[in-house]
């Protein structure tokens, strides 16, 4: 039942071949896209926002280890490894702009920060995570909350 | 077959074979009733399309009690999943040609 793009007669029509893929892509984003409470972008902003805060503490750890838990169960029981479905594989693509810009905001604190020995850097740094997670989350919502 | 090689499959093309494939393209596995909720297929309708997918080899099917449910997760076998990535490519040639 496979044959040759190039000597398969009966092959589908160009509108047809963009609707089988407009499909596929749909079905895709259904399993890698479910729909998510602003809840859970509200958690993942206060998490990220609480990990640049704990830099102001003597110990940052005490509070970045329960953080990354708390990141690590809410993304993978409402997301990644949800019920009736296991490991979504999220595309690189989709998701490297958001954590470049993440990290990049995280490194970009921390070498303010020891540039200018300032602490507020991690202030503004928090405040600047969060809302780039929630103006994501927003988009998401808009974007695939009604996804099935 | 190479990585990116472009070949179509009429096993797939199939319009719910083809959105099951995309499904479990996305997930390392994917339970039967989160198929059939999301195409809106019976049973017996999802397990002849199952059927046919893994007489081709290219999916698998498991069962697992949880909570004392017996479930059933599917998923793409490493053949299902190059030649549903070759499938997609043939198709957005078809396309790109005509385009």
């Amino acid at each position: 039942m496979v044959s040759s793009m190039e000597t398969d007669g009966g092959r589908p029509s160009r509108a047809e071949a963009q609707a089988a893929l407009d499909s596929a892509r749909a079905a895709e984003d259904a399993v890698r896209y479910p729909p998510l409470s602003t809840w859970f972008f509200v958690v993942m902003a206060a998490v990220l926002a609480a990990m640049s805060l704990a830099q102001l503490l003597d110990e940052p750890r005490l509070v970045m280890v329960p953080c990354l838990v708390v990141a690590l169960v809410v993304g993978s029981r409402f997301w990644f490894h949800r019920d009736g479905v296991a490991w979504v594989s999220v595309s690189g693509s989709d998701m490297w702009p958001f954590l470049a810009v993440v990290l990049g905001t995280a490194v970009a604190c921390v070498v303010l920060a020891e540039l200018t020995g300032q602490a507020w850097v991690w202030v503004v740094g928090a405040a600047v995570q969060a809302a780039i997670v929630l103006r994501t989350g927003h988009r998401y919502r808009r974007e695939h909350a009604g996804a099935r | 077959m190479p990585a990116d090689h472009a070949l179509f499959d009429e096993t797939i093309h199939a319009p719910h074979r083809l959105r099951v494939c995309a499904m479990l393209s996305a997930a390392q596995k994917v339970e039967f009733a989160v198929l059939q909720d999301h195409l809106d297929l019976s049973k017996s309708a999802l397990s002849k399309h199952l059927t046919q997918l893994a007489e081709a080899g290219y999916v698998t099917q498991e069962r697992a009690v949880r909570d004392a449910r017996s479930r059933v997760w599917v998923s793409l076998t490493p053949e299902g999943a190059q030649a549903y990535r070759a499938h997609v490519r043939a198709l957005l040639e078809l396309v790109r040609a005509e385009g």
